[in-house]
């Protein structure tokens, strides 16, 4: 029996897409994003997003953080955002990570509707859990991608992304993306696994040794609450952020199955 | 009950200073350490007063003379630093405090990766006594020590000017030169000046330093 605080690592495996496929589980979604303190006294729109969508695919979940010296930030974002949608749409089983970060790259490029790149640059970080339970997460650019598992007998597996320190990063935008994304894969067709991504603004925050317990705690406090106010309350918690002199954009966005999906 | 702050960090994100001090034979002549001590105790008086509610100042000194190179206080909040003075004795060993340097700035436990981009202020007197070419190379070759700021001052006619201005590394950057206790406190006010303003911003990844004073007029 293993001690529970030196759990194993989370598998890697692939599972061959749509092949000994279980019960359907029921992925569930929650995230937010606020303007940052200093966005708010500047009268500066949020310069982070964060969107997720179910498609026949599977699941999508996407933060992005706008590189904040860039004039289209926002725009970039968001486009990053609907680029992984747009990218996960093409994706089939065989898709490799590497396709399918190039096809976000394309896509998002494609998106800005030609304004210039390098004004809209932006991290991307995402999940995507199909339905035959392969479950991709990673992205280009710093902030925080973890995977947990929902019983805690895993240890958590944090991406390691090339975000750079100080400040820097890489992103869309800036030149570097084909060496910059890091996309890990896993084998959730029990469903077990679990999701969580979130922009600098918050990432640089949080006790890296509490992950887990930060991932129980969004869910089991959020998860049970109505659309309408688990928005409004994990805003509120956002906006209420207890770390000194925090003025960034903040953003926080999370995934995990919960029951059944009847077929 | 479990609310945010049990999972979030309840300190500002700091802002280290490394400050490199020659303690060498030659220093303790025509009052050099005097003012040098003096400097850095006013220095780290006036990070202390600072609001550390965007920033947290952090301050630490390497040595090098007698002993080789040494931490002669570690990194620490300026609001909680208490200054012991040094003693200036023996040779020059700039190289092993270079790298000294080079491993405290590396080291992700002492410096996490949420901290600012770190200040590092050389102050020497005369030449290198080993070898520091190598030690100066890999130190803005490194990943975090090339995103430092830098400062160099060398004091009196012998500081050894081409060693202070590859420690910068930016030819478009200028070694400062002080000839007297009074110049010293100019370059430490600006280094001073330009730290608080980047605790101070929004944004201190992304504060510029402040403009070099002309310590031969002493404005600043």
């Amino acid at each position: 029996m293993r001690h529970p605080s030196n759990p194993p690592p989370i598998s890697h495996a692939t599972p061959s897409d749509g092949s000994c496929r279980l019960a359907r589980p029921r992925v569930r979604t929650i995230g937010a994003s606020i303007p940052g303190p200093r966005h708010v006294r500047e009268g500066r729109a949020n310069q982070d997003a964060w969107a997720s969508c179910r498609l026949p695919q599977g699941v999508v979940l996407v933060v992005s953080d706008g590189v904040g010296s860039c004039r289209y930030a926002e725009i970039g974002s968001r486009a990053a955002c609907r680029a992984v949608r747009d990218a996960v749409q093409l994706m089939k089983p065989e898709t490799s990570p590497t396709e399918l970060t190039e096809r976000i790259t394309a896509a998002w490029n494609s998106r800005l509707e030609r304004r210039n790149p390098t004004e809209c640059a932006s991290t991307c970080l995402f999940s995507v859990r199909t339905h035959g339970g392969r479950l991709l997460v990673g992205g280009l650019g710093d902030g925080l991608a973890v995977v947990t598992s929902s019983d805690g007998t895993t240890e958590p597996r944090v991406i390691p992304l090339r975000g750079g320190e100080f400040g820097e990063t890489v992103a869309l935008g800036d030149g570097r993306e084909s060496r910059g994304w890091v996309v890990e894969e896993f084998d959730d067709r029990a469903g077990q696994l679990r999701t969580l991504l979130a922009s600098d603004g918050v990432s640089q925050d949080l006790s890296q040794d509490r992950l887990q317990a930060f991932h129980d705690w969004l869910i089991a406090t959020f998860g049970k609450l109505s659309t309408r106010r688990w928005r409004a309350s994990l805003r509120r918690q956002l906006q209420a952020w207890p770390t000194p002199g925090a003025t960034d954009d903040r953003t926080l966005a999370f995934m995990w199955t919960g029951g059944e999906v009847a077929t | 009950m479990t609310t945010l702050s049990d999972f979030t960090i309840a300190t500002p994100r700091p802002l280290p200073v490394i400050v490199l001090a020659d303690i060498s034979g030659s220093m303790s002549e025509n009052g050099k350490i005097d003012s040098l001590n003096h400097a850095l105790d006013e220095m780290i008086k006036s990070f202390a007063t600072e609001a550390q509610d965007r920033a947290e100042i952090q301050v630490s000194v390497i040595t090098f003379g007698k002993a080789g190179a040494q931490i002669h206080s570690e990194l620490t909040p300026a609001s909680k630093a208490a200054w012991s003075p040094m003693q200036a004795d023996g040779g020059t060993p700039l190289g092993a405090a270079i790298s000294l340097a080079t491993s405290l700035v590396e080291d992700r436990q002492r410096i996490p990766g949420r901290a600012y981009r770190p200040a590092i202020v050389l102050v020497s007197d005369g030449q290198p006594t080993d070898e520091w070419k190598e030690p100066v190379k890999r130190l803005l070759a490194s990943e975090r020590g090339s995103r430092a700021d830098r400062f160099a001052l060398g004091i009196g006619d012998d500081a050894d000017k081409a060693m202070l201005a590859a420690f910068l590394g930016d030819p478009a950057k200028a070694v400062l030169q002080a000839s007297d206790a009074r110049q010293v406190q100019t370059f430490f006010r600006w280094v001073t000046m330009s730290v608080t303003s980047r605790s101070r911003s929004a944004t201190p990844n992304a504060a510029p330093i402040q403009p070099p004073p002309d310590l031969a007029r002493d404005t600043f």
